[in-house]
């Protein structure tokens, strides 16, 4: 279990995070959504030891965060960042196999094994020879979502369960990667571990979300299950948009249809 | 056990071995080189005998043991030395064009040996001559330390490194600590002009055994030292962040990066003055051949850096014999075009 108790950070005068307090209990998918600057990849930083909060606390398996090294916590959990930046010439294999080298013992055959299983759950089976630096965006961005799952293994690893964090891991992808990205995020869940993915598309989150949370500047504006946060009010005082919001006639599923603003009433 | 596909480590292993061969036998061959040549065949003779043989010509034993020896090992430690300072320094930066003669790395260690040289004899007085000999490497150390700080401080903010910033900064400590240096060298006695005169043209030819002792040993410390970087090198090629969550100890590598690049560097310019070059065209040639991994880029360029010196020290010693060209000369004619060539290949990476 992983908990932030009301944690702020500020950064010069303003507040970035005030006083949010969030849990990610294992066995869950937990999805992040909110507007351009609202603080979710700071919550995420501050999730994984990243960016220590200048107040509140955060305590993972019941022990302050700042207490773990970094080795036992990536023995613990795994990051996909937003952005990632790659210098040199790697292959896409070896770039997986990062995942790999700060675990702890493992077997020549998991070394060779682990990587293309990895490849082929992201559907890059057959990459591993190619140059990184020649893959197309979304190509890339599964390159790592492969690297973060060589390094964590499985959801529950020596009884107890593993942590994925994934900063917003569709954003370069076409909607059957999309699909088959939190599917993979939601199996892990289900199997045992604790998920938290930041995502934009709330058609996604209302898919596959066990537990949303929505950040609106700096502060939590809602949780709940997507049935319930999700709504007409959320959508005009988070996002200010007058959109309205559907529902699916099997099990009452949210979803909103992006269309023009023109024609709607100008907001006030 | 099969490779995996992509897998290039059992490729990088070979050609750390061959590289391990060519530079055992150009270290022999360099020995026959010089003002008086020697054949192979007499070169391995002595060799064999050892320094105190009495059966031989004493001239052959005297150059090839006590002139020729210490050099080439000097040569050989001061080129793996500088490709190892690039290969640290680019991990480091995260690009590939940082090398500690052009980021002003180099420029800071000289600085701190031409403190010490003029400095120096103030401070040491009598007895404690012995120190003198040893303070130059430490002072060049400390220079370079100081250099490659500010250089990271400078060019490095949240976790990630600009290159312009980083080869702009790079030129400003360049030029300021060649500011400091001419400062010092217009205080400077004619004798201690001499001095840095003859150490600044970046020669290897007042090589003895006596420098070896004193710059060797940290040389070798920093090229045992360095492999245990590869791991996190690897990892923080992602971005600091990025190898924090891999496990990384960030802050810890960092430090220890900076403290073998400065000293990597500082011994070496203590030793031959400031020899450009060859920490960006080694480990840029390697990532070629072997790829980017830098648990095989380190020891390989360790390797192919002392063999490159060996041969540009070769040609400096035959090209205008009996007299000899400064090594620098020649590491720059080669290496100045061949970073031109990157950086117009990677124009857009630069752009500010
Ligand atoms: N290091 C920093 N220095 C200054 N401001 C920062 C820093 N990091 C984040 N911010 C600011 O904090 C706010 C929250 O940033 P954060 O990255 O958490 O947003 P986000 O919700 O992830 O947005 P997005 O959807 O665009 O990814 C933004 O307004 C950003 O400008
Ligand atoms: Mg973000």
């Amino acid at each position: 279990m992983l908990e932030i108790h009301d944690a702020s950070v500020h950064i010069g005068a303003r507040a970035i995070l005030k006083s949010v307090s969030v849990r990610m209990p294992p066995g869950r998918l937990t999805v992040v959504a909110g507007p351009n600057g609202a603080g979710k990849s700071t919550l995420l930083k501050v999730m994984t030891g990243e960016l220590r909060p200048h107040e509140g606390s955060v305590r993972f398996d019941d022990r302050a965060l700042e207490e773990f090294q970094p080795h036992e916590l990536a023995a613990r959990r795994a990051v996909l960042p937003q952005a990632s930046q790659l210098a040199f010439p790697f292959t896409v294999l070896e770039v997986v196999r990062l995942g790999l080298e700060c675990r702890p013992g493992v077997s020549k055959a998991l070394r060779f094994s682990a990587p293309s299983a990895a490849l082929a759950r992201v559907d890059l089976a057959g990459f591993g020879a190619r140059h990184y630096q020649e893959l197309s965006g979304g190509e890339q961005q599964r390159v790592h979502l492969a690297r973060v799952l060589c390094q964590i293994g499985e959801p529950v690893t020596a009884g107890r369960p593993q942590y994925l964090f994934l900063d917003e891991p569709t954003s370069s992808l076409d909607i059957r990667h999309q699909i088959e990205t939190l599917e993979i995020a939601r199996r892990f869940a289900r199997e045992g571990g604790g998920v938290l993915a930041i995502l934009h598309d709330l058609n996604l989150a209302a898919a596959f979300a066990d537990h949303l949370i929505v950040m609106h500047e700096g502060e939590v504006a809602a949780q709940g299950t997507p049935r319930d946060v999700i709504s007409d009010d959320l959508m005009q005082h988070v996002f200010g948009l007058p959109l309205r919001v559907g529902r699916l006639p099997d099990g009452d599923l949210p979803f909103i249809l992006p269309q023009s603003l023109e024609g709607f009433p100008a907001r006030a | 056990m099969p490779i995996a596909e992509g897998d290039r480590s059992r490729k990088a292993a070979f050609a750390i071995a061959w590289l391990a061969v060519a530079l055992g036998a150009l270290a022999v061959a360099s020995l026959g080189v010089g003002a008086s040549k020697m054949p192979l065949g007499d070169v391995i003779t002595v060799l064999l005998a050892g320094p105190n043989a009495k059966h031989l010509p004493a001239g052959d034993v005297l150059i090839v043991w006590q002139i020729r020896m210490p050099r080439m090992l000097l040569g050989a430690l001061i080129g793996a030395s500088l490709a190892t300072a690039g290969v640290v320094l680019q991990g480091l930066f995260r690009n590939p064009l940082a090398d500690p003669g052009l980021v002003g790395v180099s420029s800071g260690a000289a600085l701190g040996a031409v403190t010490m040289i003029v400095l120096g004899p103030g401070l040491f007085a009598g007895a404690f001559r012995l120190f003198e000999m040893f303070a130059l490497p430490v002072a060049a150390f400390a220079g370079g330390l100081i250099a490659t700080i500010l250089l990271y401080a400078i060019a490095t903010r949240r976790g990630r490194t600009s290159v312009a910033t980083m080869l702009l900064a790079g030129i400003a400590l360049g030029a300021f600590a060649a500011a400091g240096s001419g400062l010092l060298i217009y205080v400077a006695s004619e004798q201690q002009l001499r001095e840095i005169t003859f150490w600044s043209l970046g020669a290897l030819s007042g090589a003895s055994w006596i420098k070896l002792t004193v710059s060797g040993p940290i040389m070798l410390l920093v090229l045992l030292a360095a492999p245990v970087l590869g791991r996190g090198l690897n990892a923080i090629v992602l971005g600091e962040a990025e190898a924090f969550h891999l496990g990384i100890n960030v802050q810890r590598l960092k430090h220890l990066a900076i403290f073998l690049v400065a000293g990597a560097t500082g011994a070496a310019v203590a030793v031959s003055g400031v020899i450009g070059f060859v920490g960006i065209v080694v480990p840029h040639l390697l990532r070629f051949a072997i790829g980017a991994d830098h648990r095989a880029l380190l020891p390989a360029s360790a390797l192919l850096g002392a063999t490159l010196l060996l041969l540009a020290d070769m040609f400096a010693r035959t090209i205008v014999a009996p007299a000899e060209l400064p090594i620098g000369i020649v590491t720059a004619a080669v290496g100045a075009p061949f970073f031109l060539g990157m950086l117009l290949r990677r124009r857009g990476i630069v752009d500010l």
